[in-house]
């Protein structure tokens, strides 16, 4: 997290170091002629290498996807150009065939990413690494097999190009890179695929798509890899299999770890490492390998957060700044109570709708956790459904969210859509959202980017932000704007969760557990809200234990017991009922 | 038949020595959420020192094996406590990566201290039998025989004595574990102990088929690591029954299908598993608490 902060301190002028840094190489290679052939080499391997690993980091720091297999698409990459060079194809031509072949194939991986825990992938990227490394031994036709493959030299403007040149192009193209994905990282892309590695549900819950965002990230970090791969096809003239070993692929992967996960410096520092360090004791075989090895532990032990991001730690200080997102000295940014959201007015809802619920039964193995719920919510009711724990709640609003799917003959119609024909995602759309009993924010994106993200369920371009600024002003939380959530004390959070719901301009808005955690002023701030959303036409379906709380705000109760709807009814019949009586404190005899 | 047979058997036996490294694999990271990419290698730099015993002090060969498992067991525990527990709880990749960096020292002081000219590793027991038509060499069957001992002292050991259940349970809930006064900074030593014992156990006993080389554990432990995903990260006795399934499907594939997509085919139908039961073969499901 700190890590993020430190990327969010920058606006832009990391973009602008970026370019500084690979103009300046360009200039000493170049114009300059400052460096040698063999410093020109390390430098074209270290712009390379630095594109492959910022692929595999920003890759990890965004989407939390582990791949060991991207030397695959760096393969593709190189073995293109080697191909396509004898038949006399233009080199831009080529990368652009590369890259989407590449793209394809990790989208196609990435569309699988969902399912597995991190270091499942990361063996499945192994696999397809293994599998990379047999095609190109066997495919002689096309790699040249073991014995592997020249490329055939390419001319640009008529002249041949040669290893300085070569350098050029690969800084210049580095550069380019570097700058982009800093840009698309903290941009729209890099903060949907924050959003789902923080708070997966969450996520779904907002409308976005973790299936398709996974595999989009996942082909463009490919497409990268097999960018850099076309550059190294050029800077060595001779593409055999061992570049590609897996040695090298988890050197990569070491690069990334120990530069900064995420970080647009630490790719280039991570990468340095892996080509200075065995540059600088060769000749000593083993003896490089030992030292390589020794200070990456020494690294991961001392610098955590990695190169990069552990030497800003260091220096922050020293030069007197301070990241965004922190809390400022003396604790965290207020209290709950500071600014209560008073009068809350909201404009009234476009499409109020109704939800009907029926005849919803779940099992879990034997085990019933629902049987034949129903539930109804009316255009701007508010409904609570109580129940003790372990009575099927959270199950119910699981298939409310489209995570559980119920048995057959249940029926679920939210205004004029049928909602167990929609997918999770999709439901958002349709104007329901959710709040969560732990407020779920997306740890690494600040209030306003969470709200603004939310917003683009509804509204296109700049209307999303100026919806995101008119919701967090009616929830009094626009001093809070730029914060990170972990910043932000619990209360706060929870009042950034409803933001994040409203953005989505609902008609029902579903909550989890609203009341729990918050304290009496907390709780009369949440009442309020409530009603505003009641005056606004937007449903609220509560659904808590704090049975005073609720009893006091809804139109109309449902009680839940051992996966059954025990009473229905108003809240002063629910007060009077013995069955709810006998549900929540075991017997008729003792009053509420 | 005859050569299905021998197929089979070899298998068998070269995934008792994958099952035993998956089970150490798992030992350790259930314990401390490390997979240990160096586990092969300290099986190797044990298997060279048995070999010094054997060759130049000319201990027998049973003192040799158990000098194995205690010298890789012992490298284990060291780790552990110098590189390990400094890290820091939850960082899974960090260590992931941090056993990859100790894997690439141990190899190379291997190579700096043994050379990179491969050896021969003496037979443990020589001659060979004939069952029901097979001719199978006695090396194989102790092989077999030890790991299956190995497993069942394990298993044992898990199930019924009070260390091993204190260290299923700090598998289990760290935090469990820990109110009812489990010490986990002697629980995490002790599986380390065990796993790398296991990996030390492993590489003895392929050695002798194998010439001796620095690189000796690098294949098994892509098998052994193939068995695991098979049966799930969290099973022992996954872990056991995937290492067993790899050596048979890897020989079935090599000699029946083709010998050059060897890991093409084995991973291939890892991931088929993997896409049918995402947490592997014998995980157990988690089930969301209503």
């Amino acid at each position: 997290m700190l890590q993020r902060a430190g990327r969010l301190a920058g606006g832009h002028w990391r973009v602008l170091v970026a370019a500084a840094v690979g103009a300046a190489t360009l200039l000493a290679i170049g114009p300059l002629g400052l460096t040698d052939r063999y410093q020109n080499f390390v430098i074209t391997t270290v712009a390379v290498f630095a594109i492959i690993t910022l692929s595999v980091s920003e890759l990890a720091g965004l989407s939390g996807i582990w791949s060991v297999g991207h030397m695959a698409f760096v393969a593709i990459g190189a073995y293109a150009t080697a191909y396509f060079s004898s038949r006399g194809l233009a080199l831009p031509l080529i990368a652009l065939l590369a890259m989407g072949a590449a793209a394809a194939v990790g989208f196609g991986i990435g569309l699988t990413a969902g399912r597995f825990e991190v270091l499942y992938l990361a063996i499945l990227t192994l696999a397809l690494a293994l599998v990379g490394g047999e095609v190109i031994g066997r495919w002689d036709s096309v790699t040249g097999g073991d014995q592997g493959t020249p490329v055939t030299p390419f001319r640009i403007f008529g002249q041949l190009l040669r290893l300085d040149s070569i350098a050029t192009v690969a800084v210049a193209t580095a550069t380019v890179v570097f700058v982009l994905v800093d840009l698309a990282a903290r941009g729209r892309w890099g903060r949907r695929w924050l959003a789902i590695k923080n708070q997966r549900l969450a996520a779904i819950s907002i409308g976005l798509n973790p299936t398709i965002e996974n595999a989009t990230a996942f082909g463009a970090s490919a497409a990268l890899a097999a960018l850099a791969g076309v550059l190294l096809a050029l800077q060595i003239g001779y593409i055999s299999p061992d570049t590609f070993s897996l040695t090298n692929a988890i050197n990569f992967v070491v690069a990334a770890v120990v530069g900064g996960v995420g970080s647009i410096a630490g790719a280039v520092l991570g990468t340095a490492f892996i080509v200075v360090v065995p540059e600088a004791a060769r000749g000593a075989q083993d003896l490089q390998v030992i030292v390589f090895g020794v200070v990456t532990i020494a690294i991961l032990l001392f610098l955590p957060e990695g190169i990069a991001p552990g030497l800003v730690r260091r220096a922050a200080p020293l030069l007197g700044l301070r990241r965004r997102g922190t809390a400022p000295r003396g604790g965290p940014a207020g209290n709950g109570r500071d600014q209560p959201p008073g009068d809350l007015e909201l404009p009234p809802v476009s499409r109020p709708s109704e939800l009907t619920v029926e005849s919803v039964t779940v099992s879990f193995g034997g085990l019933k956790a629902l049987e034949d719920v129903r539930l109804s919510i009316g255009p701007g009711q508010v409904v609570a459904l109580i129940g003790p724990n372990g009575a099927g709640k959270t199950t119910f609003l699981n298939v409310l969210g489209g995570f559980v799917r119920p048995q057959k003959g249940a029926r679920a119609r939210f205004g004029d859509t049928d909602l167990l024909r929609q997918g999770a995602q999709r439901r958002a759309r349709s104007g329901m959202a959710r709040t969560f009993q732990h407020a779920e924010l997306f740890s690494e994106l600040p209030v306003l980017d969470t709200v603004v993200l939310a917003a683009r369920a509804r509204h296109r371009g700049s209307a999303a932000r100026e919806a995101a600024r008119t919701t967090l002003e009616a929830l009094r939380l626009t001093d809070h704007a730029g914060s990170l959530p972990g910043a932000l004390p619990f209360g706060i959070q929870k009042r950034v969760d409803i933001a994040r719901a409203l953005a989505t301009g609902p008609s029902l808005i579903v909550m989890d557990e609203p009341f729990s955690g918050l304290d009496l002023a907390e709780q009369q701030q949440l009442n309020q809200l409530i009603r505003a959303f009641r005056k606004a036409g937007v449903s609220v379906l509560l659904v808590d234990h704090a049975v005073q709380q609720v009893l006091s705000l809804a139109d109309r109760v449902f009680v839940l017991d051992y996966g059954r709807i025990i009473a229905e009814g108003t809240p002063e019949e629910i007060r009077r009922s013995d069955a709810v009586k006998e549900a929540y404190f075991g017997s008729v005899a003792v009053t509420a | 038949m005859n050569e299905l047979g021998a197929v089979l058997i070899s298998g068998l036996v070269s995934g008792a020595t994958y099952a035993l490294l998956g089970l150490g694999i798992v030992i350790i990271f259930r314990t401390t959420d490390v997979v240990n990419f160096a586990i092969g290698d300290f099986g190797m730099i044990s298997v060279y020192v048995a070999f010094a015993l054997l060759t130049h002090a000319g201990w027998p060969v049973v003192a040799g094996v158990i000098a194995a498992v205690l010298v890789s067991g012992a490298l284990g525990v060291v780790t552990e406590r110098t590189v390990i527990r400094p890290l820091g709880p939850g960082r899974t990749f960090a260590a992931l990566v941090l056993t990859l960096a100790l894997s690439l020292i141990l190899v190379s002081v291997a190579g700096m201290l043994f050379g990179h000219t491969p050896q021969a590793f003496p037979v443990l027991v020589p001659g060979t039998v004939t069952l029901a038509g097979l001719v199978v060499a006695w090396q194989k069957i102790a092989t077999a025989g030890l790991a299956l001992v190995a497993m069942g002292v394990i298993a044992f050991f898990m199930r019924y004595t009070t260390l091993g259940i204190a260290m299923r349970a700090a598998a289990e809930d760290p935090y469990a574990a820990k109110v009812v006064g489990i010490n986990r900074s002697l629980i995490a030593p002790l599986a380390w102990f065990i796993g790398c014992g296991l990996a030390g156990l492993a590489a003895v006993l392929l050695a002798p088929d194998a010439t001796l080389t620095v690189t000796l554990m690098v294949a098994p432990l892509f098998r052994a690591f193939a068995g695991v995903f098979l049966g799930g990260l969290q099973s022992m006795v996954g872990a056991a029954i995937g290492g067993f399934a790899i050596g048979v499907l890897d020989d079935l594939a090599g000699r029946y299908v083709s010998a050059s997509f060897r890991d093409t085919i084995v991973f291939g139908i890892i991931v088929l598993v993997l896409f049918l039961r995402p947490a592997g073969l014998l995980a157990t499901q988690r089930r969301e608490r209503v």
